[in-house]
């Protein structure tokens, strides 16, 4: 079988789209992400074990390239403070302190999210917010379900921690 | 185990952590636009594989040359002691290093301004023998690739730690290499690097001289990220 990256192009491109956002890039690095992890299966692509499944290789390469843009973002805090806010459903208009109140959520949301490792992240996004069954999650990254369920769980604990901490020093009265 | 559910239809998650999940979106499918820019530039890169991989495979080219070429030269040293003009001027120099192997022609020159015309050094050119000089010659780019590649390398670890010596890495390197290969990835790191020091202004005058030398580069778009200017246009 040749395999053509065009075609993985076609393919794929979705799947690497979502794991890329799964992953935590930021919407604004995310075309620059998808055309990174196709240059290096561009690259690799001889190197590709048949046997595998590509969709769990093509998350791999996914997993580098994110964490080569944490790594960035990390330096560069402005860009992620610009995900938190914009989401297209809604009018901040319309209700102001509300509207404060959600972007306030979602930014503790992607705070907590951050402090994931990156695979547990993933199997944490996939499972609590695009609902995809574990089943499902284990058949995409070719791992078993009981994997699944062990990074879900680790993950759910980490989550739970990180909040706990960004709620702390409200608690104590202090801001953020 | 099998019996887990997402937390916000089991309902048993602490109530703080299902009100942020409540606000989370999902992750949103590929825009049809986006996606034919991809592939569009995907295939512009596979038609110029140089352009889309130079920076993947230049340290493999080059650590294959110099090493090519350091076999070389210990495979075709013995024959240059014995026949060269001035054997002693290539055996003091190391084996791995291309200036050594070049010091040979200087010496065919130097033997023809002695006699004051050509002949004399067409004659110790000929003398000199052809094999090596052939099999001598491409390393002195892929030379000068690797200690590019390697100014970048450092520069870019430096990035993420200390943008000033990174920044003073860059600097070396554009005294150094002041028309290299690798001079618009330099100069894109060092606007990041001035932009991580705070110093924009210089930035942004930087990034203006990199898109003179080289409008409409691979690097245009991220340039364009560094700076916040905006979402790159549909190309």
């Amino acid at each position: 079988m040749t395999l053509d990256v065009g075609q993985l192009h076609d393919q794929y491109a979705d799947f690497v789209w979502r794991s890329l956002q799964r992953l935590g890039v930021p919407k604004g690095n995310l075309e620059d992400a998808l055309q990174d992890v196709f240059i290096v299966v561009q690259r690799r692509l001889g190197s590709f074990e048949p046997t595998a499944k590509m969709s769990t290789w093509l998350f791999g390469i996914c997993l580098r390239v994110a964490a080569a843009h944490r790594r960035r973002a990390y330096h560069r805090r402005e860009e992620q403070v610009s995900e938190y806010g914009d989401r297209p459903d809604e009018n901040p208009l319309a209700n102001p302190e509300q509207a404060a109140i959600r972007q306030e959520a979602r930014r503790r949301l992607q705070l907590g999210l951050e402090a994931l490792e990156l695979d547990r992240r993933a199997v944490f996004v996939m499972f609590e917010i695009d609902r995809i069954p574990a089943t499902a999650i284990a058949e995409m990254l070719d791992i078993p379900v009981g994997t699944v369920y062990s990074r879900l769980h680790r993950a759910r604990a980490d989550f739970n921690e990180a909040i706990a901490r960004l709620e702390r020093p409200l608690k104590m009265g202090g801001t953020q | 185990m099998t019996d887990i559910r997402p937390w916000l239809e089991a309902g048993d998650a602490p109530a703080p952590l299902r009100d942020l999940l409540r606000e989370a979106q999902a992750s949103q499918p590929l825009d049809a636009r986006i996606r034919a820019r991809s592939r569009r530039r995907l295939l512009a890169m596979s038609a110029l594989p140089a352009a889309a991989g130079v920076l993947f495979w230049i340290k493999n080219i080059a650590l294959g040359a110099v090493l090519g070429s350091a076999v070389s030269v210990v495979i075709y040293a013995p024959s240059l002691r014995h026949s060269a003009v001035k054997p002693d001027v290539t055996a003091r120099q190391p084996a791995a290093r291309t200036t050594g192997v070049h010091r040979r022609f200087p010496v065919a020159r130097d033997a023809g301004a002695d006699d004051g015309g050509t002949l004399a050094a067409t004659i110790s050119s000929a003398a000199a023998p052809m094999r090596p000089s052939t099999a001598a010659l491409p390393p002195a780019e892929p030379s000068q690739l690797v200690r590019e590649t390697q100014f970048l390398e450092k520069a870019r670890t430096l990035l993420g730690q200390d943008a000033q010596l990174a920044l003073r890495s860059l600097d070396a390197h554009r005294r150094e290499f002041p028309h290299g290969a690798l001079k618009l990835e330099r100069e894109l790191m060092a606007v990041d690097a001035l932009l991580k020091l705070g110093r924009r202004q210089e930035a942004q005058l930087r990034a203006s001289q990199m898109r003179e030398q080289a409008p409409g580069s691979i690097y245009e778009k991220r340039l364009s990220r560094l700076l916040g200017e905006g979402p790159a246009q549909e190309q």
